[in-house]
């Protein structure tokens, strides 16, 4: 009862207006982000499927021609620019076009010297940004192009459409993964690319929760010593480990909530920015199930259950990482207490916290001077602090 | 009369400066014992070991039966204790943090409600008992912690410079309030004060200290007396001297 006072104190001063507004914007913030990459990925899948092509042709032989033929019959949007010179950053810009496959003289005279001919692109880079630069036309531009010259040679040899395409892709490749005893048509990396996404945001989401949780334990000690209100609920008949713990849980609670509701914004801006791609080009290429359908049908997605106990894993692991982190500060305080009367800078304050930490202080049998340089030495060598509290 | 607070020898040494060196009085039901003395001289380092937050290097103090060295739980049931410029918390009402000191205190919520119902009488705040603590004044957080360090009737309350930062009309209304639990409820106090003036008002018996000495106790009347002094602020200047010659 005297605990549950002590808890709904803290959570009192822990959840406020800002708190929730601050909850409210980062939310936002990755449904728009992941909105927006969302946007950019299906632009970029529906120029890849019907690309614009800038094609100029200097080479202008039947060949060429008929080429280029063949790329409009593939539903390209193909326009034609004629150029000279190598100066190709001037002729973007006077074409004020973006990029640019250029059939070079001599072109048909090289295939028929049973040779490989060479073709040029020009892109322009107009921004660092990953997704400005994905939907340039070019890359399927080649392909189609490289598609027409094997077709073209084939025609020539007198083999049909029919042996080519088995010539090509002489294997059809169907994918099964098996979990368990259930199995779905798909390929074991779609899944693992799917799986790996949701195994990266957990330890994410846990780092990040344990810095801001921890934060927010620090300043509720220290603002009560700093309000002067510490002393006051120190000698209160309450136990020193129920203000601590009452402390701890109501950090780890608040946590919990922004676990919550950060989960939500992160699960919208991966949808946004991943599974749609995915599943895209997934359900694409192979024809057949998406990953989402792939994972339901191999039992490998979150029931509320399974929910349910990630949560539980989350809450134990920020309780864990604050009774350690707590642990450490308890011993980072003993270690200032030894410094500051190893300097002779006593004060009755320390004595307060210190006997608030729980540690009963007895002489060291190390000696104070031994105490810190082993501390110093801890901390400069493993960068951490060695929990050394003896009761 | 019963005994409340026994203190036996309670001795606190940091590093180099010894704060409090082997103090021992005692306070009867009903009394208020005043500790004087200048700054520094270990009035608070005497205070916070009785009131639990500092452990005594030697030396124990029994509070109603309970020794502050074996049961310090115990001890922090029956007294309360009002720090020098303590503060609260900013974000609640002053009607909120009553309920929740009472809380501390007790399980039963007809007990909290009569606690509080107290408090706010003695504190006498009115309608500002609903705004938040942040925008009250330094004397009205002073009698809202006061009330609160009295309203569930400890057996000893603990009230380090009680009306320290607080204009006259406000001290002197401690004063009585001070005065008046002790005669009608029984409640005995124990302060501290470096304003000798207000200590002679107030107390039954005070304890002169200096440089963590205890030097003398007894009622104003005798110490007057004793040393032939017209007020505590003399028996406090010729008790100092009389220290340093010997």
């Amino acid at each position: 009862m005297k605990f549950i006072n002590l808890f709904q104190k803290e959570l009192k001063e822990l959840i406020n207006a800002q708190m929730i507004a601050s909850l409210v914007l980062v939310v936002g913030i990755l449904m728009i982000v992941g909105n927006i990459m969302q946007n950019a990925i299906s632009d970029t899948i529906e120029e890849s499927t019907n690309p614009k092509i800038n094609i100029s042709d200097r080479d202008d032989t039947d060949f060429t021609k008929s080429l280029i033929e063949t790329l409009k019959n593939t539903g390209a949007e193909v326009t034609e620019f004629d150029t000279d010179g190598d100066d190709y950053a001037d002729i973007l810009k006077k074409n004020d076009i973006k990029n640019l496959v250029i059939i070079p003289e001599g072109f048909t005279e090289t295939i028929e010297k049973s040779e490989c001919p060479e073709v040029l692109t020009v892109s322009r880079m107009t921004s660092a940004a990953t997704m400005s630069n994905l939907s340039t036309g070019n890359s399927g531009a080649v392909a189609l192009i490289q598609k027409s010259i094997t077709s073209t040679i084939a025609q020539n040899s007198g083999i049909t459409p029919e042996e080519l395409e088995l010539i090509e892709n002489p294997v059809v490749l169907q994918d099964n993964t098996v979990v368990d005893d259930k199995s779905s048509a798909i390929s074991i990396d779609n899944i693992m690319n799917k799986v790996m996404m949701q195994n990266m945001l957990l330890p994410i989401i846990v780092f990040l929760l344990i810095m801001m949780t921890s934060q927010s334990l620090i300043s509720s000690i220290s603002n009560e010593k700093i309000d002067k209100t510490l002393e006051t609920l120190l000698s209160s008949p309450v136990s020193r480990t129920s203000i601590i713990t009452a402390k701890m849980l109501a950090a780890a609670v608040v946590a919990l909530i922004n676990a919550t509701v950060y989960m939500i914004g992160f699960s919208k801006f991966v949808q946004g920015a991943s599974t749609e791609a995915v599943s895209e080009i997934a359900s694409g290429v192979m024809g057949n199930v998406s990953v989402d359908e792939a994972i339901e049908q191999l039992g490998l997605s979150l029931s509320v259950g399974d929910y349910v106990l990630v949560g539980l894993q989350l809450f134990l692991t920020i309780m864990i990482c604050l009774s350690r982190f707590n642990h450490a500060r308890c011993v980072g305080k003993r270690y200032k207490i030894f410094t500051d009367r190893y300097h002779a800078h006593n004060d009755a304050c320390n004595g307060s916290l210190h006997d608030f930490n729980g540690i009963r202080h007895k002489h060291s049998p190390y000696g104070i001077k031994n105490y810190c340089v082993r501390y110093t030495v801890y901390t400069h060598i493993f960068g951490y602090i060695k929990p050394h509290v003896r009761k | 009369m019963q005994k409340v607070l026994e203190v036996k020898g309670l001795t606190k040494q940091y590093t180099k400066v010894l704060a409090a060196d082997n103090v021992s009085f005692d306070i009867g039901e009903g009394e208020i014992f005043a500790l004087i003395g200048p700054n520094g001289a270990g009035k608070t380092t005497t205070i916070r070991m009785i009131s639990t937050l500092l452990k005594a290097t030697s030396g124990d103090a029994v509070i109603d039966g309970h020794s502050i060295n074996k049961e310090p739980e115990k001890v922090r049931e029956c007294i309360t204790y009002l720090p020098d410029e303590a503060g609260a918390y900013k974000n609640m009402t002053g009607a909120n943090y009553l309920k929740f000191m009472a809380g501390l205190f007790y399980t039963d919520p007809n007990k909290i409600i009569e606690c509080v119902n107290r408090a706010k009488e003695i504190c006498g705040l009115g309608e500002r008992l609903n705004d938040k603590i942040g925008s009250y004044s330094r004397g009205m957080i002073r009698k809202l912690l006061l009330s609160r360090a009295v309203m569930t009737k400890p057996k000893l309350a603990i009230l380090d410079e009680p009306t320290s930062g607080l204009d006259v009309i406000n001290a002197i209304e401690i004063r009585k309030m001070i005065k008046k639990l002790a005669a009608e409820e029984g409640m005995s106090f124990l302060l501290s004060s470096h304003n000798m003036l207000e200590i002679e008002f107030v107390s039954d018996r005070v304890g002169i200290i200096a440089k963590g000495h205890l030097m003398v106790t007894g009622t104003g009347e005798e110490l007057k007396q004793r040393y032939n002094a017209v007020n505590l602020e003399e028996v406090f200047e010729r008790v100092v001297i009389e220290n340093e010659i010997h």
